[in-house]
């Protein structure tokens, strides 16, 4: 499947005067850029139909279009040095914990120079050949020189190679760290090499991969590792075995000093993107595509879990060769903001042709102009979660998407192409080439499952939507309802903490706001804390904790800790986020629950059918009774809907004040019937037990809650993933539209919520 | 980018684990439970109870049929494309290798009901040899 055009943009909210860049990939000769508000991305002829609605820039127009391609795979880029240039006699030498030992050659460190094939670099991979060291004498005459013992995935090794030109020897030096019975994959060898003189020529030195070219501003490597790197360093001259020894060890100054070009050590800076050479050189390198760091390594002895505590034994970089951060292309068109144009949910429009594989649109928010809001109603754009789930592959990978689903699943182009455009890079619920879990995801690269028109395979059944497609169908009741509104993004609330929602009466979530920072946790609570209206039109919100990159750009981290339901599990000891120190996984376990900030927290999935509410006892207090205003009290809620056909499906919260549900919140309605492919989260399970599904375990249950917080504030919680699907159904006259109506229109009010 | 086989390593956690537990890894259904389903007189309502209502409740004898048939791995597994929207469906088939392309067969279906009567006759088909009537 081919996609002729996708693209992305260096931010994903701009306001008013500010410009914002799109990257463009094209195939054919030109492509058309056109700016549209987008009202409803939904293309299911049963719901309201799709609405974009165009809007007229100076961008507008039609440009060359050009082929710009992603680099994948991390590395480390070395600083540019004459010490590299010229370096012909040498030690190379690291602890390794490759993952991918059986398949192709992947380099640990190089010196290259791929243009006169000069240099050198030392790599494991391949059957029967270990650890190997190629030597470069230029015009094409290189040397391969292999231990011929294979190494073992996910166990530890500390290798090293000597080159001494004089003596045209080389040495090879594989050592088992591992404890494994019979198995004997240590060995040191020695060899003559036939060539000489390496000359000095320009170089680029890189940790995880061997240098090939570079592409415009980018550099790119080939050969990428899969597996960790610990404490790499390199020696101006052949070490004999103590020197070796005395290096792995960093126990002898003096060698330290004199004749070790560079020790590079990853358990400093864990949180930089830099990484630091400690042998006085200061040949310190850069992380390529965001390999994972504050990672277990090879001294790591279980005793600690939190690598600030013990940084020493968290000296280890996890490379792969699918990481994606930036992917760095030219910007082809570029759009300043109107100064008057409304806050709200845009996008760019980019076509080459008329057929859905050669159209890709790119959304973004329209912020409100700075320090100001231009509604009292704001929806929060939940950017954090799009990243977490951009470009997820489990609908062609796993196994089990058809039995969550409950049917078959259902492809777009944009699944096809990213299935054979693994460039593109993974989710943060994928695992990488080597199965390790991806624990980072970056917005800086084309996003195909954050996109208009797009269904996605965990939406339920009907117009099968999730996340951002879902999300559309908020805008679009907003603007059906012709409430006024204003729209910005998680990285708003991350960077510039309550103060920007402060200039709200209302915020509304989306219908999946799972992940949050704590500078997001924080400020929504202060915000309710102050007297702010929540009104949490989703479910599993609140449920991740993440980090942003304190130096990169548009990058997120999530370690997949000890609970919660996970595409992958964090490796034991490597639950703390590299990029914060914080302690990674569940909020739940982070002492915040869900229900803490929008009293209901996750309890149940399942991705067939979605289901009804009834009301309950709550619901006819006096207090609260208006929000169920023109519904009746035996009348089934949400019977119907967009989205598995039903307001109440997908993920499910329910209140509980065991977990932090405000002990006065109205719990006014609650869900029922549904099928048995709805199971309990594994974070309940102490013991597993049967009877976990929907037409059993009362755990299965959307809770409708109401509460009010301090200073006139309040949150209500529809606690289901598929209500925002249901509001338009009948033209917007039903009762789930009607309930959102009441409490809406209440929250917006001056004046206490509850008289 | 090449393709590569998704069942890379076996010395970590990963969803696709489950599965290849569950079957097995074998690649046909036929393989993976001609041992462990027992064909009955009831067989006939389960064929029937599907054909009504084949994504939504069921029973849990028909349940425990579907996530046989559903589990089954990527290699040659059944799954649509969307050509309209809620209209129109192409029948394919994943290929099991991360990179590589997704098979379009040439059988289309205006309903995701047919779509999936379709892929349940082909399925019992392989379980138990028996051709279901469309």
């Amino acid at each position: 499947m081919t996609m002729k055009i996708t693209a992305y943009a260096d931010r994903t909210s701009v306001a008013p005067e500010e410009t914002i860049n799109f990257m463009v990939n094209c195939r054919a000769s030109n492509f058309k850029a056109d700016f549209v508000k987008l009202i409803c991305g939904d293309l299911n002829p049963d719901g309201p139909g799709y609405k974009e609605r165009p809007i007229k820039t100076k961008a507008n127009g039609t440009y060359p279009g050009r082929r710009q391609v992603i680099h994948s795979g991390s590395f480390i880029q070395l600083d540019e040095s004459e010490h590299f240039n010229s370096l012909e006699n040498f030690t190379l030498q690291a602890f390794i914990w490759p993952t991918l030992p059986e398949n192709g050659q992947q380099t640990i460190i190089g010196n290259w120079s791929h243009e006169n094939s000069n240099g050198a670099y030392l790599s494991v991979g391949g059957q029967n050949r270990g650890l190997t060291l190629t030597l470069g004498f230029g015009k094409g005459k290189l040397e391969e020189f292999a231990t011929g013992k294979n190494l073992l995935p996910r166990n530890w090794y500390f290798v090293s190679a000597t080159y001494d030109a004089k003596t045209k020897s080389v040495s090879l030096t594989q050592e088992a760290l591992h404890n494994h019975a019979k198995i004997n994959d240590s060995t040191k060898k020695k060899y003559k090499v036939r060539n000489r003189g390496m000359k000095n020529c320009k170089r680029v030195a890189t940790i995880g991969a061997k240098f090939l070219k570079f592409d415009k501003n980018r550099t790119v490597c080939q050969n990428h590792f899969n597996g960790k790197i610990d404490s790499p360093a390199i020696a101006s001259r052949a070490l004999n075995s103590m020197e070796i020894e005395q290096l792995k060890n960093r126990s002898n100054q003096s060698l330290m000093s004199t004749n070790v070009l560079a020790a590079w050590d990853f358990s400093k800076n864990i949180k930089s993107i830099n990484v630091l050479d400690v042998s006085g050189n200061r040949l310190n390198g850069q992380l390529v595509n965001m390999p994972a760091r504050g990672m277990t390594g090879w001294n790591w002895d279980g005793d600690e879990m939190n690598w600030s505590h013990a940084p020493n034994q968290y000296g280890a970089i996890h490379f792969h060769d699918d990481d994606v951060h930036d992917a760095g292309w030219e910007v082809d068109v570029t759009l300043k903001i109107p100064k008057n144009l409304k806050s709200g949910l845009y996008a760019a429009r980019l076509r080459c042709g008329n057929n859905p594989e050669e159209e890709d649109y790119v959304p973004f928010a329209v912020l409100p102009p700075k320090g100001k809001a231009t509604a009292k109603i704001c929806f929060l754009l939940p950017t954090a979660s799009y990243m977490a789930y951009a470009n997820e592959h489990m609908g062609t990978d796993s196994p089990i998407a058809q039995l969550l689903g409950g049917r078959l699943v259902e492809h777009q182009h944009q699944d096809l192409y990213r299935n054979e455009h693994r460039e593109y890079g993974p989710s943060c619920y994928d695992t990488h080439t080597d199965g390790s879990g991806v624990c980072y995801s970056s917005r800086l690269r084309p996003i195909l499952n954050m996109r208009p028109k797009y269904k996605s395979w965990l939406g339920g059944k009907g117009s099968t939507l999730w996340q951002f497609n879902a999300d559309t169908h908020i805008i679009n009741w907003l603007e059906a309802m012709k409430y006024d509104y204003d729209v910005i993004t998680d990285e708003e609330l991350h960077y510039e903490g309550v103060e920007c929602l402060d200039r709200y009466k209302v915020v509304l979530s989306s219908s999946h706001p799972e992940y949050h920072s704590k500078e997001m946790w924080d400020a929504m609570a202060t915000y309710q804390d102050r007297g702010g209206r929540l009104m949490y039109l989703g479910a599993n919100g609140w449920y991740w904790r993440i980090a942003f990159h304190e130096q990169a750009d548009g990058i997120i981290e999530v370690r997949r800790a000890e609970g919660g339901i996970r595409g992958w599990e964090a490796q034991t000891g490597e639950y703390y986020h590299s990029f914060t120190g914080e302690y990674g996984g569940l909020w739940r376990r982070n002492g915040r629950a869900p229900q803490k900030i929008v009293g209901s927290g996750f309890t149940a999935q399942g991705f067939d059918i979605s289901s009804f509410y009834t009301r309950k006892p709550d619901s006819f207090k006096k207090p609260v009774k208006w929000i169920m205003s023109g519904v009746g009290p035996d009348e089934k809620i949400g019977d119907f809907g967009l989205v598995g056909g039903g307001a109440a499906g997908l993920e499910l919260d329910r209140a509980d004040v065991a977990l932090g549900t405000h002990p006065n919140a109205y719990v006014l309605a609650s869900s029922e019937d549904h099928t048995d492919l709805y199971l309990v989260v594994c974070e309940e399970l102490l013991i597993n037990y049967p009877g976990l599904g929907g037409q059993e375990n009362h755990l299965v249950r959307a809770d409708l809650v109401f509460y009010e917080t301090n200073n006139g504030g309040g949150v209500f919680s529809t606690s289901s993933i598929a209500w925002p699907g249901s509001l338009s159904h009948n033209s917007y006259k039903n009762n789930v539209s009607k309930i959102t109506k009441n409490v809406l229109d209440r929250f917006v009010k001056d004046g206490p919520i509850i008289d | 980018m090449a393709a590569r086989a998704l069942k890379r390593s076996t010395n970590y956690n990963q969803s696709l684990k489950i599965t290849y537990i569950v079957f097995g890894g074998s690649k046909k259904v036929a393989k993976n439970t001609e041992n462990k389903f027992v064909s009955s007189p009831n067989d006939r309502e389960l064929i029937a109870e599907f054909k009504q209502n084949p994504i939504g409740h069921h029973s849990p004898e028909l349940q425990r049929l579907l996530n046989k048939f559903r589990g089954v791995p990527m290699e040659d597994k059944f799954c649509l494309l969307v050509i309209k929207p809620n209209r129109l469906w192409q029948l394919a088939k994943t290929s099991g290798m991360a990179g590589k392309q997704v098979q379009k067969l040439p059988k289309t279906f205006t309903s995701q009901s047919d779509a999936e009567w379709y892929v349940f006759r082909k399925r019992w088909k392989s379980l138990t040899g028996e051709t279901l009537k469309p």
